[in-house]
């Protein structure tokens, strides 16, 4: 079937973000967002899939129709970031931890 | 003419604002130049005038301030304070609440 | 070599930071005072580029730059755009201004503000790459590199956040802040996805030239104005920003807000450029304006009983927000109806763009104002502190002057911007300005608690040996005050040179999709 990356896409995303909503676990939560990014990133790389198409490599490229490469280099860009932004929140995990003994994230000590 | 903002339905220059604070500030010197100039510092002839009673000498931390305020508005701020709960979920719901809302708004919008 | 900065200042804008970013942990190696100097330098410069570019474009056409092509003006070889494509218009000069100006101004005050012995190099990596990814931000005209910078711009913001990691509060403030940030740009990115797959193209002239307002652009919409509006604080998106805000050191928090505004830019530049007059902006106007009253009336109110002086002053910059937010979504709501836009439309955006500038100065003096306070007592309870106009009346005075800003007293600079907005919001619909000078009364009692709290009253007997601040930290704080007062006094100047050309650069939709195609 021609949508099943689009509905996988979609699961995922909705699982990422019901993951930060709903999770007390911190690195639950930093888990969810981190499965929203690889649902997004597989939208990207679906979105140039053509039928029947080759890597979009020049040299000794068969004569066939090649995939997109645009959303490849987004892929990995996203790919990136989103490998900096989980490290540096599960850095701060770590440190809330020292600082408060617990992963839960009721247990947070600024609000109002 | 240089310091004269137009808005839509007026006009405000700051300019003869300052000129007319100068002027009211030169009248003022000029009235209280016109007192009496032999007094005492430090005796009773400076101290502030509390009907007789003894000046107080606290000095009301900010928690206290706007203590009838706080309790004409008690409803409201208790109402307020139990939204800003301070975890990180209920950061992420607002955000997907605010989604969901704009959606409706927008997709159905057209309708109305 | 006028000419050639010219013809590069674009690119260089956004070079020069991350550039210099990237070469100081060679410097590091030298000491402290290399850094700081290197940090100073490479600010200075991007200064006097943006100010260069932005008299240039100010006056008249917006300058196209287009990365890695043989000249840099050749946007479209095949007849479609290629390439990462840079385009500075009156609107993002005016923003890398303002960008520019704060983060020269923090770096000084930094100078003597941060004393941590390791930390000093890693502290102006961060600030010069959140200046770099600011500067992208502001000038991309390509939606994907939005994201890009938008995450350069996060990343480096919670990494600056969490500066002062022997607190624990500092991580918690700085693991929501990255949270809620990576959400909201991973939203961009989906938006940008939709784009790219019904459209082929990321970027925003070429995607606003072949826009049809389908089902799924409305779902792009909606995801992108949501994801800025929460990144600049619209409540009920905004509890982010009194955590962050409060945690972070004084000169981080000032700089902040500044990077609220370039998300504030953004959302903007969504609304009004990529999609324009033909997508309803009614409704969009409308949300921005229901969001806006929202901000501003509960900032205020949650602003007034807080008893930390940062967080107080955090909760007032998602109250200003909502100024700005209303501004430019009377503005939109009424962007379809010409005889509306012409009367008071235009002046309320351009009393919103006003108050974009007139925030980052204020704000962030009253931010550095606070840090001194910090820095010299140790403390930031306001329970605590008292008397100390008596030891830094310094201080006092620029905080007196931040804090009649801020509430629109006149003749500072906040007056005039809160003027434009409450006498063409009123011609919109008359209870919306009402509660806005509402709000400004409440802005007005609680700066005064927060004066009286702080510096008034008798000399307390912990604080005599407290001193007045360092010179780096006055000489900064000094030249943002003289800027408040100058735009207090020539208002009409700002208006008809800074601000005038940066709305009309924004409404001017043919304009920037011509620059480009």
């Amino acid at each position: 079937m021609i949508d099943l990356p689009f509905i996988a896409v979609i699961v995922l995303i909705m699982l990422g973000i019901s993951a930060a909503v709903l999770k007390r676990n911190m690195i639950k939560i930093v888990m969810g967002v981190s499965i929203s990014a690889s649902g997004i990133n597989l939208l990207l790389v679906a979105l140039g899939y053509r039928e029947g198409g080759v890597a979009p490599i020049f040299t000794n490229a068969p004569a066939a129709q090649m995939v997109l490469p645009t959303p490849q280099a987004l892929t990995l860009t996203s790919i990136v970031i989103d490998l900096a932004v989980t490290a540096m929140m599960l850095s701060f995990v770590i440190l809330m931890y020292k600082h408060y003994g617990s992963t839960d994230s009721r247990k947070r000590r600024l609000s109002g | 003419m240089t310091g004269v903002l137009i808005t839509g339905a007026g006009f405000w220059s700051p300019l003869v604002w300052l000129a007319a604070f100068l002027i009211v500030l030169a009248i003022v010197l000029l009235i209280r130049s016109t007192g009496r100039k032999k007094f005492r510092h430090g005796t009773d002839q400076t101290a502030a005038f509390f009907s007789g009673n003894e000046a107080p000498k606290t000095h009301v931390k900010a928690g206290n301030i706007y203590w009838g305020f706080f309790v004409t508005t008690g409803r409201y701020y208790r109402w307020l304070r139990r939204m800003h709960t301070g975890i990180v979920n209920d950061y992420v719901y607002s955000f997907v609440l605010i989604m969901v809302i704009l959606l409706a708004a927008v997709t159905m919008g057209g309708l109305l | 070599m006028m000419a050639f900065l010219l013809q590069h200042a674009p690119a260089l804008v956004i070079a020069l930071p991350l550039v210099a970013a990237f070469a100081m942990p060679m410097l590091s190696r030298l000491g402290a005072r290399a850094v700081k100097a290197w940090a100073l330098l490479a600010l200075l410069a991007t200064e006097s580029l943006v100010l260069l570019l932005g008299r240039d474009v100010m006056s008249g056409n917006p300058h196209v730059y287009a990365l890695g092509a043989t000249i840099p003006s050749l946007t479209t070889p095949a007849g479609y755009p290629i390439r990462i494509i840079i385009e500075v218009d009156a609107m993002s000069a005016f923003m890398a201004m303002i960008c520019a100006s704060i983060s020269m101004l923090v770096c000084m005050y930094s100078l003597q503000y941060v004393r941590k012995k390791g930390g000093q190099d890693k502290y102006y990596t961060l600030l010069l790459l959140m200046t770099a990814g600011m500067m992208g931000l502001v000038c991309t005209g390509d939606l994907f590199s939005m994201f890009v910078f938008l995450e350069l711009l996060s990343v480096s913001s919670g990494a600056l956040i969490a500066f002062h990691a022997r607190r624990g509060e500092s991580s918690e403030a700085a693991f929501k802040f990255m949270v809620v940030s990576s959400i909201g740009a991973l939203m961009v990115l989906l938006a940008a996805g939709i784009f790219y797959g019904q459209y082929n193209m990321l970027n925003l002239a070429a995607i606003g030239g072949m826009l049809r307002f389908g089902f799924l652009d409305k779902v792009a919409l909606v995801l992108l104005v949501a994801a800025f509006a929460m990144k600049c604080g619209a409540v009920p998106m905004h509890m982010w920003v009194s955590d962050a805000y409060g945690e972070a050191p004084a000169p981080v928090s000032a700089f902040l807000v500044v990077a609220s505004q370039a998300s504030l830019y953004a959302l903007f530049r969504v609304c009004f450029t990529l999609f324009g007059v033909a997508a309803a902006t009614e409704i969009m106007g409308w949300a921005l304006v229901v969001l806006g009253m929202l901000t501003m009336f509960i900032g205020v109110t949650m602003a007034i009983p807080q008893k930390d002086i940062k967080r107080l002053m955090s909760y007032h910059a998602v109250s200003q927000t909502g100024y700005m937010l209303l501004g430019v979504g009377v503005c939109l709501a009424v962007l379809g109806n010409a005889a509306a836009l012409g009367s008071f439309g235009i002046t309320a955006m351009q009393g919103g763009l006003f108050h974009v500038v007139n925030h980052a100065m204020y704000k962030g003096l009253l931010f550095l104002a606070a840090g001194a306070i910090i820095y010299r007592t140790g403390t930031r309870d306001l329970n605590k502190l008292g008397g100390l106009a008596h030891r830094m009346p310094l201080t006092a005075v620029f905080f007196l002057i931040g804090a009649f800003s801020i509430s629109g007293l006149p003749p500072f600079n906040g007056f005039a911007s809160k003027l434009m907005i409450y006498e063409s919001v009123f011609r919109f619909n008359p209870l919306l300005s009402v509660i806005a000078m509402l709000t400004s009364i409440l802005t007005l009692a609680s700066f005064m608690k927060v004066f009286h709290s702080a510096f008034l009253g008798p000399e307390l007997p912990e604080y005599r040996g407290v001193r007045e601040m360092p010179p780096a930290m006055w000489i900064s704080m000094g030249i943002l005050a003289v800027f408040i007062m100058l735009f207090g006094i020539f208002p009409d100047l700002v208006v008809q040179y800074l601000v005038g050309p940066a709305s009309q650069a924004l409404l001017d939709r043919i304009g920037y999709l011509g620059g480009v195609l």
